[in-house]
């Protein structure tokens, strides 16, 4: 299933003294099953951009194609198919604790099957095999949401769009906020939900986390896709144009090359790849 | 978010936004009162109702309110005004009036429909109005302005600080929890809840889906907020001073004359049972008429000194 956009662009309050266009044509295609990373700093239309793939946000002008379902401002007649299209793309919000109102965590994470025409008890099967996706035990699933602590919170909430067992999902910095073990599981569970089929579409500022799971980077500014890359091509060239710092990675990668050491690019994802690498070249 | 434009503030520059919201509010109360004074003839209530519609219609030419955003906001009023209209035809009116027509047996009376007419003419009105005030002016504003009103009660111990600080923190919030609002909403839609659509049972659990979440961070807004202010060191009983200071300019006076005028005007002839063709209404009515145009034409002239 892919995710195109045709010359998309959104205004806020048309016609209106607060009138702000938000995205101006936006063009990209998202294939199945990859991991995309959207970058851009604060208020260039990454969150309005991510509201238009599960129907939220129609566009003023252009049209969003999520598999076959085509969200456009011409098209009354798909918008009744509007739930199909919320189920196969599961959007998780920036601070998605904050979405959280059942009195256990597993009401809650069987809120969203049941609003699709689950069961009570085949939404209660699943919410317990979701928590266990988010790395949370089944001690978990009588506890009052209220009651865990941020990042638990969070697994949570993310749990309760996962649970609607969508095709794609997307993130809106899902780690602002957490502390540092918190946001490496979390990325981890990502990682592994990619893994395993899913599409994912992750928001977020940080320039680390692109480097290390992205397979394609999405850079916006001022309501447009600047730049779309893999993060070795984007990170090769100088990045401080599209206000981005190049990655820790990079740099040390840099460092190594400046003191001789010729290390392949491509095999170097993380500090553990990029030992590895170090490792190899020493050892000849 | 864009949907509720009602006396929302709109950042236009023309001589209401200029004005003292002190002086803003009072003309609002005096045009109010002028609006709800009633006369001893429908053709009395009626002239001096159309003048001040028609003043009104200038004020909101001025202050640059869209008639479509008035009219969205009075749309809810349209069941209200059938509801009028029914009621005050199906009670029989006091005293002799004639007949405007018979369904079967059953007669409706002219003074019925005046009298909802009335009715109707003076809430469009009160709502026009109350939209002038808070269209042109900044919520922090019309709180300074209220707090101005209510420093007088200081001497029997009124917190009038306290309670202008109360009103301006909840009208800085209304956006803030609005956006909120939009944010939950579009997360929970997320998970599928359909806000709009559904039985009356599940519509219950999506609003709840929504109030939770929404209380939830208000409170911890409002302790947030509790402790900001402290770490600032907010003391309510210490005097404080302002950056922008309110003040009174030539037109503001201009501006009370003509409120004031106007709502003296309304008082007279409806003391005085003024039947509208007697010679003794005629001055009033052509002062009045000359403070409107004056008032219009001075406002028009700085209003295309100001565009220009």
């Amino acid at each position: 299933m892919s995710i195109k956009f045709n010359q998309v662009y959104y205004t806020y309050s048309p016609k209106t003294p607060f009138e702000n266009e938000a995205l101006k044509n936006i063009n990209f295609e998202i294939k199945e099953g990859s991991f995309t990373c959207l970058v851009g700093h604060t208020g260039c239309g990454k969150s309005t951009l991510i509201q238009h793939l599960n129907g939220l946000l129609v566009p003023s002008s252009g049209e969003v194609v999520v598999d076959d379902y085509v969200n456009t401002k011409k098209n009354r007649k798909m918008r009744r198919k509007l739930r199909d299209l919320r189920k196969k793309v599961g959007l998780v919000f920036q601070f998605s604790e904050n979405q959280l109102f059942e009195e256990t965590v597993e009401d809650d994470i069987a809120f969203g099957p049941q609003n699709f025409g689950v069961k009570k008890e085949d939404a209660k099967l699943i919410a317990k095999e979701t928590l266990k996706l988010v790395g949370l035990d089944e001690s978990f699933l009588k506890k009052s949401p209220f009651d865990l602590s941020g990042g638990e919170k969070r697994r949570v909430a993310i749990a309760g769009v996962l649970a609607l067992k969508p095709d794609v999902l997307v993130l809106d910095e899902p780690t602002a906020g957490l502390d540092p073990k918190g946001t490496k599981e979390l990325l981890a569970m990502v990682k592994n939900l990619n893994d395993s089929g899913k599409t994912i579409i992750l928001v977020t500022h940080d320039i680390n986390i692109v480097y290390e799971y992205a397979d394609n980077v999405i850079v916006m500014d001022n309501g447009e896709v600047v730049k779309i890359a893999t993060p070795s091509e984007l990170f090769s060239e100088n990045v401080e144009k599209y206000s981005l710092e190049t990655p820790m990675i990079q740099k040390v990668t840099n460092m190594c090359f400046a003191k001789g050491l010729k290390l392949d690019i491509n095999k170097i994802k993380n500090l553990e790849s990029l030992v590895d690498e170090i490792a190899k070249v020493r050892s000849k | 978010m864009a949907k509720i434009t009602l006396g929302r503030y709109v950042p236009y520059d023309s001589f209401i936004h200029r004005m003292d919201p002190r002086n803003k509010i009072f003309c609002l109360i005096a045009l109010m009162v002028a609006v709800f004074i009633s006369y001893s003839t429908w053709e009395l209530t009626f002239i001096v109702g159309g003048l001040l519609a028609l003043f009104v219609i200038v004020l909101l030419i001025v202050s640059h309110i869209s008639f479509k955003q008035l009219f969205g906001s009075l749309k809810p009023l349209w069941f209200m005004i059938i509801i009028l209209l029914v009621i005050n035809c199906l009670i029989p009116p006091r005293g002799e009036s004639p007949i405007a027509f018979s369904i079967g047996s059953f007669n409706v009376y002219w003074n019925s429909i005046f009298q909802s007419l009335k009715i109707i003419l003076r809430l469009v009105l009160m709502i026009s109005l109350s939209m002038i005030l808070t269209a042109t002016t900044k919520p922090l504003d019309l709180t300074y302005a209220l707090e101005w009103y209510l420093t007088p009660l200081k001497i029997i111990k009124f917190p009038a600080h306290e309670v202008a600080m109360t009103i301006s923190i909840a009208l800085r919030f209304i956006p803030t929890i609005l956006t909120e609002v939009e944010r939950i909403m579009k997360a929970q839609s997320s998970r599928g809840v359909d806000f709009k659509h559904g039985k009356i049972s599940t519509k219950m659990k999506a609003i709840i889906s929504l109030i939770i979440p929404l209380f939830i961070s208000a409170f911890q807004r409002s302790e947030e907020l509790a402790d900001a202010m402290e770490a600032r060191g907010y003391d309510p009983k210490q005097k404080r001073t302002r950056y922008h200071k309110l003040s009174f300019h030539i037109l503001d006076i201009f501006a009370f004359l003509l409120c004031s005028g106007l709502l003296g005007a309304t008082i007279i002839m409806s003391h005085y049972d003024f039947t509208f063709f007697t010679p003794s209404f005629l001055p009033w009515f052509v002062v009045s008429t000359l403070f409107i145009v004056i008032y219009c034409l001075l406002v028009g002239i700085i209003e295309s000194r100001v565009v220009s």
